[in-house]
Order: structure tokens, then C-alpha cells, then sequence
């Protein structure tokens, strides 16, 4: 699995919890999962947990309290499935 | 979640801690009153609440986290006084619990920065950095390790549809609980009688209703997974309670229905 195809993922993921959808069609590795798409900090453990769901990963709470961006989460999943 | 606390962290809070009490002797009575005579509220069977609060705390000598519902404002000031006799700051100052509040909401003025510094409170940004949200999680867990009462409202804010919106609390309330051995949580339901959906005050002259219960969240957890169980544990424990509320009072619930339409 690349790197793109790990994002794809994530993008797909995060998606459901987006609030602001018009911010998703120019999304890219730096864009914010807070403040840029809008997602209440709450839900980001439901997106982590996701992650973990659909890569068949175990994610530490300080790497998810690390994941900030697209980006983040994007390298915190390849780094487990690479 | 930091597990050791620092010296000075230490410190700082038993400095907090200590002035607080000072400043609480004179100002609690003033809140009391303002809340009692100034706006008109009352607690209905106030001393038997206080009874059962006092039993409840009995039952739960170590780590303790109070979660109520949030409708208002003064919700915290509410609960305190609904739990904890004003002979508590002599004899008990641990029931009187430490809050977190959003630092946004009054950050801008200093005397509102002291006030809460004075009031126990640990102000936090929603959704700000994360270091320092970690390092008021780790104050938190430190107070509760020292067998100190934390109060905090999972659904974070005020609630926007005026009922416990369980599905939506916040998992770093799961998180802390999970974090402490032994941590328990005090789930209170308080509502006043005209309470119909979230207002910064509650309308003036009215009663309000307590409902409360202890939970244990049983086995030390650790892990995002179990932060959300948790979570959602506490979440539908107040939502139990607020459903007992509405049983009791199904006037209260006609109200606030046909507010909600």
C-alpha cells in the first residue's frame, strides 16, 4: 500500500465527520483535521479509532494526540502498515 | 496521559489549593447568597440531596469525578451547592471540586482569571494545543491521586438540544477516569423546574431538581477504546438520570418538548 493509498483511506475516514465538506475537495497533507475541516476535537478519537478498525492497526494515545493533520494521520498509519 | 506529576506541579496546586480555601471563606457564603436571595433559586429537598451526596461520598473515599449535566453557566456553582454545606469548607474543603472551565470564556479579563483561580479551577482551551491540554490533564490526574473531587461536564459544553447529549461526550472524560486506579465517577442530573433549553443564567426565581449515582468504572482500562467506553458509560448513566428526572416531573418533559419543536 503507497503512501496516496494510505490517504485515500484516511480522507474516506475522515469524511464522515466533517463538518465543512467544501474544504474536502482541496484537501492535502497540511490541511487540519480541527480547524481547517472543521471536526469537533471530541470526534477525533472516533476517527482514530477507525483507523484502527480499517488498517488493522493499535495506536498509542500519544501518537493520536500527535495527529493534527491529513498528513499526520496519513504517516502515523503508513509508519504501522508499511 | 502524563503519569508523573513534578514537584512543582505539586506545589503550585497545594499553593492553589490553600489560597483558594482562604478567598472561598468569605466569597462561597456571597455566591450562596447571590444565587439564594439575588436571583431566587432553590434546591428542592436540599438537605435530603445533601444526604444523599454525603452517602454517595462515603461509598467513594478515593478518586473521585463529578459529572453533571451542562444546561447553564452556573452549573457548577449550582452543584456545589446543592452537594456540599457551606460547614463543608471548614470541615471537608475536598467537596468543594476542582472545575475546568473553557479558558476562552474569560481569559480576556484578569480579575474573571483570579476569580477562577480562587474558585479551584484548571481552565482549559477546547480544541486548542495539545500540550497544553496534556498539561492540565496531568494537573487533573494529580489532583485525583491526592483523593481530590474534579468536576467536569462531559458533553463540554452547554447541551444545544436541552438534553443530555450522551452520544456526544468527550472522551477525555473516559480518558482521566480510566487514567486513576480506583477512580470513580458521581454522575448528577440538576435541572431547574423552568429549564428548558441551555441559557448562560437560569431564569430567575425557580427550584431546581437533583437526581444522582455512583459509578465505577470497574477494571483499570487504558487505551483510546476503553477512554470511549468509559465515556459513553458516564454519558448513558446521566441520561438514565435524566430520564428518571422526566418520569418524575413529565410536566418538565411536556415543557421542554415543546420548546424543542
Amino acid at each position: 500500500m503507497t503512501r496516496q493509498d494510505v490517504m485515500n483511506k484516511v480522507i474516506e475516514i475522515v469524511r464522515p465527520f466533517v463538518k465543512d465538506s467544501a474544504a474536502l475537495s482541496a484537501v492535502t497533507a497540511k490541511t487540519s483535521i480541527l480547524d481547517d475541516l472543521k471536526v469537533n476535537s471530541a470526534r477525533l478519537v472516533d476517527i482514530v479509532l477507525a483507523f484502527e478498525d480499517e488498517f488493522d492497526i493499535e495506536v498509542e494515545d500519544e501518537d493520536a494526540d500527535r495527529v493534527e493533520t491529513i498528513g499526520d494521520a496519513t504517516e502515523l498509519v503508513f509508519a504501522k502498515v508499511a | 496521559m502524563p503519569a508523573a506529576s513534578s514537584r512543582r506541579q505539586r506545589w503550585a496546586l497545594a499553593l492553589q489549593r490553600c489560597l483558594s480555601r482562604a478567598a472561598a471563606l468569605p466569597l462561597w457564603p456571597l455566591a450562596l447568597f447571590w444565587m439564594r436571595w439575588v436571583r431566587g433559586y432553590r434546591i428542592e429537598d436540599l438537605r435530603a440531596t445533601r444526604a444523599r451526596a454525603r452517602a454517595l461520598l462515603r461509598r467513594a473515599p478515593g478518586p473521585l469525578l463529578v459529572c453533571p449535566n451542562h444546561l447553564t453557566w452556573i452549573d457548577s456553582l449550582l452543584v456545589q451547592w446543592a452537594i456540599a454545606s457551606p460547614w463543608q469548607l471548614l470541615t471537608q474543603f475536598r467537596v468543594f471540586a476542582w472545575n475546568v472551565p473553557e479558558a476562552n470564556n474569560f481569559s480576556h479579563n484578569r480579575w474573571l482569571r483570579g476569580a477562577c483561580y480562587l474558585a479551584k479551577c484548571l481552565p482549559i482551551r477546547r480544541g486548542g494545543d495539545r500540550a497544553g491540554q496534556r498539561r492540565v490533564l496531568s494537573k487533573l490526574v494529580t489532583l485525583l491521586r491526592q483523593r481530590e473531587l474534579v468536576m467536569l461536564f462531559p458533553e463540554g459544553r452547554r447541551s444545544r438540544s436541552g438534553r443530555v447529549e450522551a452520544s456526544t461526550v468527550a472522551y477525555g472524560v473516559g480518558k482521566l477516569a480510566n487514567a486513576v486506579p480506583g477512580c470513580r465517577v458521581l454522575c448528577i442530573y440538576l435541572r431547574g423546574e423552568k429549564q428548558q433549553s441551555r441559557t448562560v443564567l437560569p431564569e430567575r426565581r425557580q427550584r431546581f431538581r437533583v437526581r444522582m449515582t455512583l459509578l465505577n468504572p470497574g477494571q483499570p482500562r487504558s487505551g483510546l477504546r476503553a477512554a470511549r467506553t468509559t465515556a459513553l458509560e458516564i454519558g448513558a448513566e446521566l441520561a438514565g438520570l435524566e430520564e428518571e428526572y422526566f418520569q418524575a416531573f413529565p410536566t418538565a418533559a411536556v415543557a421542554s418538548s415543546r420548546r424543542g419543536r
